[in-house]
């Protein structure tokens, strides 16, 4: 009897002992990672060119931030860290130009390994830096790059793989490291969405079905005038709690084959139309890209043969 | 542990749907097997139990950013979120997650009117769509006016201040004369954080309204500069359906003043006096 029960114990802990080796630590095919590298190292460079045009303003050595700020934070130990803390500030534009430079090579796969751990580096630097001035941009911005880096991001779509076909050199070795990157990168991405989507439950607006006025009716994120939805509510309503609704089971219906399709699409909808109507295209898109990484290998390459036919 | 259970989860979700990746690496470029970078074998049973290891503590560090932030326990998630601070900081991932929650509320602006000797110069506001571009600058901007609300916002004054340390003092007296120390010890910590914190938090203040108000004046010239926020409401559907515009002065709040400064002024006093 108690060798039955201990084998059935047994039996369960090997298959959480499987399981969590399957979904860590198999093998698996780069190009999800490689698609991600291309449109997230695309945003990073779009968001730090950005910079460009005020960055004597948040990064000058008289900076409109303090650099004592992010410090003054905690008060404990501050590792808040950023190369302009050491940079003099005539290297300001230099450095720049050289980032700028780093990044696009990141996002085109040239010595991707390299320069994605320059990427990481560098956007959360300039994050650290700017703290006060940062939003839900840099922060998706910063664990794609930091994840990017430690996978095999640059085997397709790269200069990296363009050089190596070259060169003659074999296919594409499918790899754990390419798994364990895409997967913190789904972890990450329901981490984000658990806590968005439970920090809105707390508010009487995502329950009384008004939170979508709410940004509708907000100036200064506004670019596209819905607020003639004044006189629908009942559609504010059923736009309020079909977000809610989405955000909050995320981390659950991301994963079943089943629902995994439809949990994309809505979040392409929600995060395309925060960036139509919000002003937000940047936020909007890297929550898009970070959404990438739940696509199939076998989809991203029935995708790139269609484009090639 | 909770994240070791959030992922257990995931996997138990994944494992019961019967999704795994390699069922869907149908059109998966085969290695080739002379390639010398091949990841050729699989892991050893060692190598997966030390990055397993690795990928808890990593998956607790990812969690506890949302965990302790904006809200901790003083019990338990805080200490872990104070303990983790330097990975959080070091990796940039002590974030909380909380987009448009728990409520999407009004905006705050800061509104600055920059003197000439007596002659006012120039008046504006950031952020200022007109102004600012692109608009992830624009929005960086907003972020800036935000957080000085915020800052100024959830800051309480030195009474308020007072009134809270004068509290948990009685607190842990009560627990102390009732023989209740252990109970005494998570208050004497947060009595001494607060205490800690709050001189810093009035110098962060006065040092940011400091670099912003000399920042503004370097940009536009002028003597002297003084700061305001301002709240923008956010008109009700009654109010838009019966013609108000978003952009009306009505849903602007009065203008609150928060510093004057001269140009190159020295950075004033701390206002909380302690540094």
């Amino acid at each position: 009897m108690m060798t039955s029960q201990n084998s059935i114990v047994r039996n369960y802990f090997n298959d959480w002992l499987n399981a969590w080796n399957r979904f860590w630590f198999e093998r698996s095919d780069p190009i999800v990672l490689s698609l991600v590298r291309v449109f997230a190292g695309a945003m990073i460079l779009y968001t730090h060119f950005a910079w460009s045009f005020e960055l004597n303003t948040f990064f000058g050595s008289r900076s409109i931030i303090p650099d004592t700020y992010r410090g003054q934070l905690t008060g404990e130990l501050d590792l808040f860290w950023s190369h302009f803390d050491w940079m003099p500030s005539l290297l300001l534009w230099p450095s720049h130009v050289i980032v700028l430079i780093v990044m696009a090579l990141f996002m085109v796969g040239y010595q991707t390994r390299i320069t994605g751990i320059a990427t990481a580096f560098f956007v959360i630097s300039y994050a650290n830096r700017a703290t006060g001035a940062q939003f839900g941009l840099d922060q998706i911005n910063a664990f794609l790059a930091l994840y990017l880096a430690l996978g095999p991001s640059g085997e397709y779509f790269s200069v990296d793989r363009w050089l190596k076909k070259r060169a003659g050199q074999g296919g594409v070795t499918p790899s754990v490291m390419a798994t364990i990157s895409i997967r913190l990168i789904q972890i990450h991405m329901c981490v984000v969405y658990f806590f968005a989507g439970t920090g809105k439950l707390l508010g009487e607006t995502w329950w009384d079905g008004t939170a979508i006025w709410g940004a509708i009716a907000n100036l200064e994120y506004q670019t596209l005038d819905l607020t003639g939805l004044a006189s629908h509510m009942a559609i504010v309503n059923i736009i309020t709690y079909t977000t809610l609704f989405w955000e909050v089971s995320y981390p659950f219906l991301i994963w079943p084959r089943l629902t995994r399709p439809l949990w994309i699409a809505m979040a392409f909808m929600v995060h395309l139309g925060i960036g139509i109507a919000m002003g937000m295209m940047t936020f909007g898109l890297v929550m898009v890209i970070g959404n990438l990484a739940f696509f199939t290998p076998s989809f991203v390459h029935s995708l790139t043969n269609r484009s090639r036919a | 542990m909770a994240a070791a259970f959030f992922v257990f989860t995931i996997i138990q979700i994944q494992n019961y749907v019967g999704l795994s990746q390699t069922r869907l690496t149908n059109h998966l470029t085969m290695p080739d097997p002379t390639s010398k970078q091949a990841e050729s074998k699989s892991w050893t049973a060692q190598k997966r139990g030390w990055v397993s290891l690795l990928l808890v503590v990593y998956l607790i560090v990812v969690i506890s950013g949302p965990m302790t932030n904006p809200i901790a326990t003083e019990e338990l998630t805080g200490p872990i979120g104070r303990t983790l601070q330097p990975v959080h900081q070091s990796l940039f991932l002590g974030h909380g997650y909380r987009f448009f929650a728990p409520n999407p509320g009004p905006s705050h602006l800061v509104v600055f009117k920059i003197y000439d000797g007596a002659d006012l110069k120039r008046e504006g506001v950031f952020p200022d769509v007109a102004r600012h571009w692109p608009r992830v600058i624009y929005h960086r901007w907003f972020m800036l006016s935000e957080t000085l609300f915020e800052e100024m916002n959830r800051t309480p004054n030195q009474a308020s201040f007072d009134e809270t340390q004068n509290y948990l003092n009685k607190q842990i007296e009560r627990f102390e004369g009732a023989g209740q120390g252990g109970m005494a010890g998570p208050l004497i910590a947060r009595r001494d954080r607060l205490a800690k914190l709050y001189p810093l938090s009035i110098r962060r203040i006065d040092d940011l309204k400091y670099s912003v108000a000399q920042k503004l004046l370097e940009m536009f010239g002028g003597t002297r500069i003084e700061l305001f926020v301002q709240e923008r409401g956010l008109p009700s559907p009654a109010d838009v359906a019966l013609g108000q515009k978003l952009s009306d002065k009505n849903s602007l709040s009065q203008l609150y003043l928060i510093g004057e400064y001269k140009r190159d002024d020295a950075l004033p006093p701390s206002s909380a006096g302690s540094e």
